[in-house]
């Protein structure tokens, strides 16, 4: 499922930072991709929240420092079907 | 490691002035630096007080990487009591360092999940970061109108730091200034303003000490009138504007009857990055009846003009209060004075497009009147 979450979060994040989707990996941080503002990391996660429709907790948002974080917590927050 | 949201404690004092010291080196602004005392001076939590103001810290290990204040008082919606909070102050690590760029969020969405029912007042106009951010969850925003009336022309011109900020601005300034062209001009347009055929003999202006029973009646039968208001009791007045303070309170009345109240600045400004070194008088405050928010500003814009101000001030989101305003010659400006709602306070205004223009906000709501 890893793949299928990585492939959505990156569609959402190359929209939102208008960059590449090549250019979204999973070690992407706020540290390579210049548009990755503390304004763009709430509408980040606001997409998220949307697209899976799931609620970050405050808590939560301090364990995303990249991309792949993003798709760990998705993953355990999500129930995908089997 | 994880970033926690704590009450701001004395132990945490060191850490927070390191956190301001980090913030210092990136460049920030004084404006933008922490308190230093972890207890609110002017609002702090006391038995029995329904209006107070907590600091929190956003604590990661020994360090701190953010921090915030909540103003929390109780508010009437229509008539219908609710407490509210406002939220303010808020400085993240996120502003110099990336890595931190989550706690902004975190202090935010963490006071809202604890206190839905939430506003934000000022933040310097609709572009800033956290209007922006306020934007993007979902929160109503609207301006709060800026007033202003000049009382000394020649002074405003030579002094008002805001007009002279650059070398056209200050030629045109001093052209005007000096030719009597400016003064006659202000003259005109605030005279033009002010044509009005209302009588103000009866109204009469009595500075007081403090806030009586006389406040409790005003606030009884004209909170109902307001669509959102800040809870204005004798009890609350004396909190926010006590005896031995700077503030100058007036009780208005009208054929000897109590009307409304007024809260009045005249300062003296220091090389005020707006006001330059003028005298400015400030309408801080007021509460009447709607239809005697006139009266209520005559009798306070006249306090400050035999007082010999330069420049008199408001800003005013009631369209009551910002006719009386307008009537009694103050001219409109660009405010960049932001007034946000949560979407659960939102609600309570039931819509909010609708009704904001009859909630009663002024400087005297929010962190009050700071700079002036």
């Amino acid at each position: 499922m890893t793949a299928q979450v990585f492939a959505t979060v990156q569609r959402i994040a190359s929209n939102l930072f208008q960059v590449p989707l090549r250019q979204i990996a999973p070690n992407s941080s706020p540290e390579t991709i210049q548009a990755w503002d503390s304004i763009q990391q709430l509408n980040l996660v606001l997409a998220l929240e949307q697209e899976f429709d799931v609620q970050f907790e405050p808590e939560e948002l301090e364990q995303i420092h990249c991309i792949d974080d993003i798709v760990q917590l998705l993953e355990n927050k999500v129930r995908f079907p089997s | 490691m994880p970033i926690t949201i704590q009450p701001y404690t004395e132990d945490r004092v060191p850490a927070v002035k390191d956190f301001n010291i980090r913030l210092k080196r990136a460049g920030a602004f004084s404006d933008f630096l922490f308190f230093e005392n972890h207890t609110p001076e002017s609002l702090p939590k006391l038995p029995g007080r329904e209006i107070y103001e907590e600091y929190f810290v956003a604590i990661e290990g020994a360090n701190v990487r953010g921090a915030f204040a909540l103003k929390h008082q109780r508010f009437s919606f229509f008539g219908d009591i609710e407490p509210v909070s406002f939220y303010h102050f808020p400085l993240s690590e996120g502003i110099i360092n990336r890595a931190y760029i989550n706690v902004g969020i975190h202090m935010l969405r963490g006071a809202l999940r604890d206190h839905p029912v939430m506003f934000a007042l000022g933040m310097g106009g609709f572009e800033q970061p956290l209007p922006r951010m306020l934007k993007a969850l979902g929160w109503s925003m609207t301006l709060v109108p800026f007033y202003f009336r000049v009382v000394r022309p020649f002074r405003f011109l030579r002094g008002m730091a805001e007009l002279r900020r650059f070398t056209a601005g200050r030629v045109i300034a001093d052209l005007a200034a000096f030719s009597g062209l400016g003064s006659l001009g202000i003259r005109l347009v605030h005279a033009w303003r002010s044509q009005s055929k209302t009588k103000y003999d009866s109204v009469k202006a009595e500075q007081v000490e403090n806030f009586g029973i006389w406040a409790d009646d005003i606030w009884n039968s004209s909170r109902a009138r307001y669509s959102m208001i800040g809870e204005r009791d004798q009890r609350n007045l004396n909190i926010l504007y006590p005896r031995d303070s700077k503030f100058i309170r007036l009780k208005i009345t009208k054929d000897g009857a109590s009307i409304g109240w007024i809260v009045l600045l005249d300062t003296q400004m220091q090389t005020n990055r707006h006001f330059g070194n003028l005298r400015v008088g400030s309408i801080v405050d007021c509460l009447a009846l709607p239809e005697d928010a006139g009266d209520v500003i005559h009798a306070g814009a006249e306090f400050l003009h035999n007082r010999s101000v330069e420049l008199i001030i408001s800003n005013q989101l009631h369209k009551a209060w910002t006719t009386a305003l307008a009537r009694n010659g103050f001219l409109k400006a660009t405010s960049n004075c932001v007034f946000a709602t949560s979407p659960q306070l939102s609600a309570l205004l039931r819509p909010f497009e609708a009704s904001v223009s009859e909630a009663h906000l002024n400087r005297g709501d929010g962190d009050g009147p700071i700079h002036l």
